[in-house]
């Protein structure tokens, strides 16, 4: 029996929609700690690594470790059709081939289940390596969200480098070039501006600005974002989710000078 | 891809293999169960070139009786000359006329000495399937190279037994043979490849087998990948990170998506290194990117090969390209693939027994078994499961594969004649039928276990959906004895005016779908016309005689008038019968005659072959070349005077199969209406490359001023064959130096219903050519020697 509640279904809703662009199929592994999730994309440039603690749920309960395996895209309709404000209970008997999905209306007056056929996923168990980064810098999710979405009208890719004095973002195409750089801030005034930028050592990557911007769908679980950085590997993009956990995406650099894409 | 498109006639004519084993001058097979006869033709200065002759006991046992050995210089004569001689079964000496001029003059003197012999020997030209007899009895070098390997298939494999192969040996193997210019090494090469596989992984072999011959499935299923270029490009952009602009550029320039994909230096690392390709998974993926369907299935698709592609390494992303564009290019037609794994088989056998290594005649009879079962049984699925389990490759694998009502065959094809002289010639002494040839579609009807019944295309295609109202005529025309008969028929299916009791244009039934035809929408009403029974209650009837074939499909079956009926016949056979017959089949809307050999060892039913044994006398025949080609413009010159502004002519091409080539034949510039030359200048417009594909044959002297796509058929009309150097088109096939071009072309129609690929081919070409120099010599040895017409008459 596994069984899980939350108290509102928009929170299920902005995660749905913030990896289901990236991820069709993926399994919820269900243990006594929490629920995770870890899938790549097709082309295995990305990683989405989502993991919702167990404390966080109003009811969690968990007898046995399950591994559900979900077509997000069937998981996202079924979700639509809950008021933000509902509760959500997901529950599975043991045996079962499907998982059900309970909607309850805060008044308690209004009451939905739907039931979603589970599927056989092979994934790999994927080692995240937990790499020493070069540098780290932490930012409103609005904002990474703005600039990789002014970004990616120019061009493919973005370069990402962190300096004394701060982080910059460089874009090149074929009609011209831009760039955005973030200087180190307290926000004084408003603490949820503020943008703190953290160099062990300087770092300069290229990053593909369509998965930038598939990830920046997730801005709407956190006010800040988290970005993690250092050589040859991939980079960390962090929301945390106050209580309930994180979700973070992974994001393998861009390789070679593109001179032949020119 | 067009549906069946792919599936190339086995048993018809490789040229390129002839020469290839001539060059090769390796004898063998001489002492085979045929009874060979050795016999020395030529002149002293072909002194070098000896033919073995056979008796024509059993055409099938045939193989490995000859043993050409080629003159420097002088091979493609002398296998010409071999593929001539194979028609008869004359025991007697038969005589190379010396050539004066090169081989052109050689070639058909040399036929006409072949046939007035057989005209003698009364089983003439009836010859089974004579090209690939010619080109087995080249092939016997290739048997002898067969025998001889040192591999050591354990030895071989990088991978442990019993695990997956890795699809990069396969991508290796397709890369090696891509390079390899002999056949035999080609087939050497594949042999050697599917028997590492079968002694590792045997249950490998059959997705291998599929990949090497680039499809997913018997025909009848009508599995195809389906992948356009675009979502390719797409998905390879996808996979690499790389700009899409960039690779339509590339693949502008190298006309090669197999190429492009190899040289795709990705610009994105992956966050792991992703597990190596299978041969079993990439044949798993291909089947689920055939069976996407519904409304996201092009990205489904595009999911499914980006996934591929990320975990191809170079040689991996080249094969995976090229196969799901449909064009592996590794010059793989059936026959080499089912010579490699006869081949293959026979080494496993021995293998398992301890043998030495197999005897050359070993894996010539198995190829031959394999051909004959994989015609009659054309599954693969079936064919390996059966092969696999007998460890061996013997006659019980005939016994396992037959034919079976559900799996459809290739139907039996006829060649074209151009006279009522030229059907007799043909047929000398041969007792033969007459029969309507409809204007119609021809229909394999299967009835199976359950009672229902199948409908197939002359493609094996399943066109059940098609004719709901065959299914429920049929029933009736079955005799109450026999009402529960299961049975292969082949047959016309022909519209029909039941009221006036006539047949209509087939054009009438074209335009029906293809599926999904409900009976209640049908206007106009079809009739059958059954010519064949293939199979009856568990019986294959295919090597019966005809005139018993067609006793039992009157047994079986009845006249319903309007909805079943026997194709008209008349056994007649003198010139003048045939003449009247032919004129009354005209006054029946008919497009013709068929003549088929009614009795004897000719008259079997051979699928999936174009032979002798069947002659189509159409009406358009009697005038011009014997049928009109199939060709693709590759090219176009712009116009001049009146036709500025647009394409006034086209460079056409016909089809290599062999080496997936399309070779330029002719340009052509009449035929054509203003209204027609408008509407294709825009519509070729669209298609216009800027550089030749690289599988673009053509001389300097013909390079047109535009380079087109390959995506439209064309039917040209013209006088006649003639050779040229500047077209190359069977290049030195017939002549050194010089190709196949034609006279006079004018354009007859544009061919919606054909893919390029189903142009004519550069072997038909070669084929007709030679057919053609018989016929001028025949005529003229008609007219000048009375005494061989006399002989030949009192034979008769």
């Amino acid at each position: 029996m596994f069984e899980a509640r939350f108290t509102e279904a928009s929170l299920l809703k902005k995660i749905l929609d913030a990896i289901k662009d990236l991820v069709q199929d993926a399994n919820f592994e269900c243990n006594e700690s929490g629920v995770a999730l870890q899938a790549m994309d097709n082309a295995h440039v990305s990683l989405v690594s989502l993991l919702l603690r167990g404390e966080g749920f109003d009811l969690y309960r968990v007898d046995k470790p399950e591994s559900l395996g979900i077509n997000l895209n069937s998981m996202s309709k079924i979700m639509r059709c809950a008021g933000n404000n509902d509760s959500v209970t997901m529950d599975k008997v043991e045996s079962a081939d499907t998982v059900r999905f309970l909607f309850e209306s805060p008044s308690a007056d209004r009451m939905s289940e739907f039931h979603l056929k589970l599927m056989d996923i092979d994934s790999e168990t994927l080692e995240i390596p937990e790499a020493m980064y070069h540098a780290e810098v932490e930012l409103p999710s609005a904002e990474l969200r703005r600039i990789v979405a002014d970004l990616v009208t120019m061009g493919d890719s973005v370069r990402v480098s962190v300096s004394k004095e701060g982080v910059r973002f460089t874009v090149k195409g074929d009609e011209g070039s831009g760039s955005v750089i973030l200087r180190q801030s307290t926000g004084v005034d408003k603490p949820e501006d503020a943008i703190h930028v953290l160099m062990n050592e300087p770092v300069e990557q290229s990053f593909a600005l369509k998965y930038l911007n598939l990830f920046c769908k997730a801005a709407p679980l956190s006010a800040r974002v988290q970005i993690k950085l250092s050589r040859d590997a991939p980079l960390l993009v962090n929301y945390a989710m106050s209580n309930v956990g994180h979700l973070a995406f992974y994001l393998a650099p861009k390789i070679g000078d593109e001179e032949d894409e020119q | 891809m067009a549906r069946g498109r792919q599936r190339r006639r086995i048993v018809e004519d490789e040229d390129n293999e002839e020469e290839l084993v001539g060059q090769s001058g390796l004898e063998g097979g001489v002492d085979t169960e045929a009874n060979a006869q050795p016999l020395v033709a030529g002149t002293p200065e072909r002194g070098d070139k000896v033919i073995k002759r056979a008796r024509q006991a059993d055409i099938t046992e045939l193989l490995g009786a000859y043993s050409p050995k080629a003159a420097p210089g002088g091979k493609s004569e002398a296998v010409s000359s071999a593929v001539q001689e194979a028609n008869g079964s004359s025991t007697e000496t038969g005589n190379a006329a010396p050539a004066e001029d090169g081989d052109v003059e050689a070639r058909p003197s040399q036929t006409h000495t072949a046939t007035k012999r057989t005209c003698r020997s009364r089983s003439a030209a009836v010859g089974t399937a004579e090209t690939s007899e010619a080109d087995d009895t080249a092939a016997s070098g290739l048997f002898t190279a067969l025998a001889t390997s040192d591999l050591e298939p354990r030895a071989a494999t990088t991978w442990s037994a019993g695990t997956p192969v890795p699809y990069a040996f396969l991508a290796a193997a397709f890369e090696r043979m891509s390079n390899t210019m002999s056949r035999i090494e080609l087939t050497q090469q594949l042999c050697d490849a599917f028997r590492c596989i079968m002694e590792s992984t045997p249950e490998d072999l059959l997705p291998a087998v599929y990949l090497v011959i680039n499809r997913l499935a018997p025909a009848h299923e009508g599995l195809e990948i389906g992948v356009g270029d675009a979502l390719l490009l797409q998905a390879l952009a996808a996979a690499t990170g790389r700009k899409l602009a960039l690779l339509k550029e590339q693949y502008r320039q190298t006309g090669d998506l197999g190429d492009v994909a190899a040289h795709s230096r990705t610009t994105q690392r992956t966050m792991f290194s992703t597990p190596p390709l299978t041969v079993r998974g990439v044949y798993h993926e291909f089947l689920c990117i055939a069976r996407a369907s519904g409304r996201a299935m092009q990205e489904e698709k595009k999911r499914r090969i980006q996934k591929l592609l990320v975990s191809a390494k170079e040689l991996e992303a080249k094969f995976l390209a090229r196969a799901l564009q449909g064009k592996l290019r590794i010059r793989l037609a059936d026959k080499t693939v089912i010579t490699a794994l006869a081949a293959a088989f026979v080494w496993y056998g021995d293998a398992a027994r301890g043998h030495a290594p197999p005897a050359a005649v070993r894996i010539e009879s198995s190829t031959l078994l394999l051909k004959r079962v994989y015609n009659e049984c054309p599954s693969w699925n079936r064919i390996i499961d059966t092969l696999l389990q007998l460890r061996d490759i013997d006659e019980r694998l005939a016994e396992h594969c037959r034919l079976t009502p559900g799996l459809p065959v290739l139907p039996m094809l006829a060649k074209p004649c151009k006279s009522v002289a030229e059907v007799l010639t043909r047929l000398e002494g041969v007792p033969f039928s007459c029969e309507y040839k409809y204007d119609g579609e021809r229909a394999q009807i299967h009835r199976v276990a359950d009672g229902r019944f199948h409908i197939y295309s002359r493609n094996c295609e399943d066109h059940t959906g098609k004719y709901p109202d065959l299914a429920a005529q049929l029933p009736r025309a079955l005799r109450a004895a026999l009402a529960d008969a299961q049975f292969i028929l082949d047959a016309e299916v022909v519209a029909y005016d039941r009221d006036a009791k006539r047949t209509l244009p087939f054009q009438q039934i074209q335009h029906r779908a293809r599926k999904n035809v409900l009976l209640d929408d049908i206007k106009t009403r079809v009739c059958l016309f059954a010519f064949d029974l293939l199979y009856l209650d568990g019986r294959s009837l295919t090597r019966c005689p005809l005139a018993e074939r067609r006793r039992l499909l009157r047994d079986t079956f009845q006249v319903v008038p309007g909805e079943f009926m026997f194709a008209e016949s008349s056994d007649l056979i003198d010139g003048e019968h045939i003449q009247e017959f032919m004129d009354e089949a005209m006054r029946h809307s008919c497009e013709g005659l068929m003549v088929k050999a009614l009795d004897g060892a000719h008259s079997t039913y051979e699928p999936a072959n174009r032979t002798q044994n069947w002659l189509k006398l159409k009406k358009d025949y009697l005038s011009g070349v014997g049928d009109t080609l199939d060709l693709v413009p590759i090219g176009a010159y712009y116009g001049r005077g009146k036709r500025v502004g647009w394409f006034g002519s086209y460079l056409l091409a016909c089809y290599n199969a062999d080496t997936e080539t399309f070779e330029a034949v002719t340009k052509v510039g009449t035929g054509f209406s203003e209204e027609q030359l408008a509407e294709l200048y825009q519509q070729h417009s669209t298609h216009v490359l800027e550089a030749p594909r690289p599988y673009y044959a053509y001389s300097e002297q013909t390079r047109p001023d535009v380079w087109l796509e390959t995506w439209q058929v064309w039917e040209i009309q013209c006088a006649d064959l003639s050779l040229s150097p500047a077209y190359l088109a069977g290049m030195s096939h017939v002549q050194e130096g010089k190709g196949i071009s034609v006279r006079f072309p004018r354009l007859v129609r544009i061919r919606n219903d054909k893919e390029s690929e189903e142009a004519t081919t550069s072997e038909q070409l070669v084929e007709m050519y030679v057919a053609q120099f018989q016929h001028a010599t025949r005529a003229e040895e008609e007219e000048g020697s009375e005494a061989v017409t006399e002989d030949e008459e009192g034979d008769a």
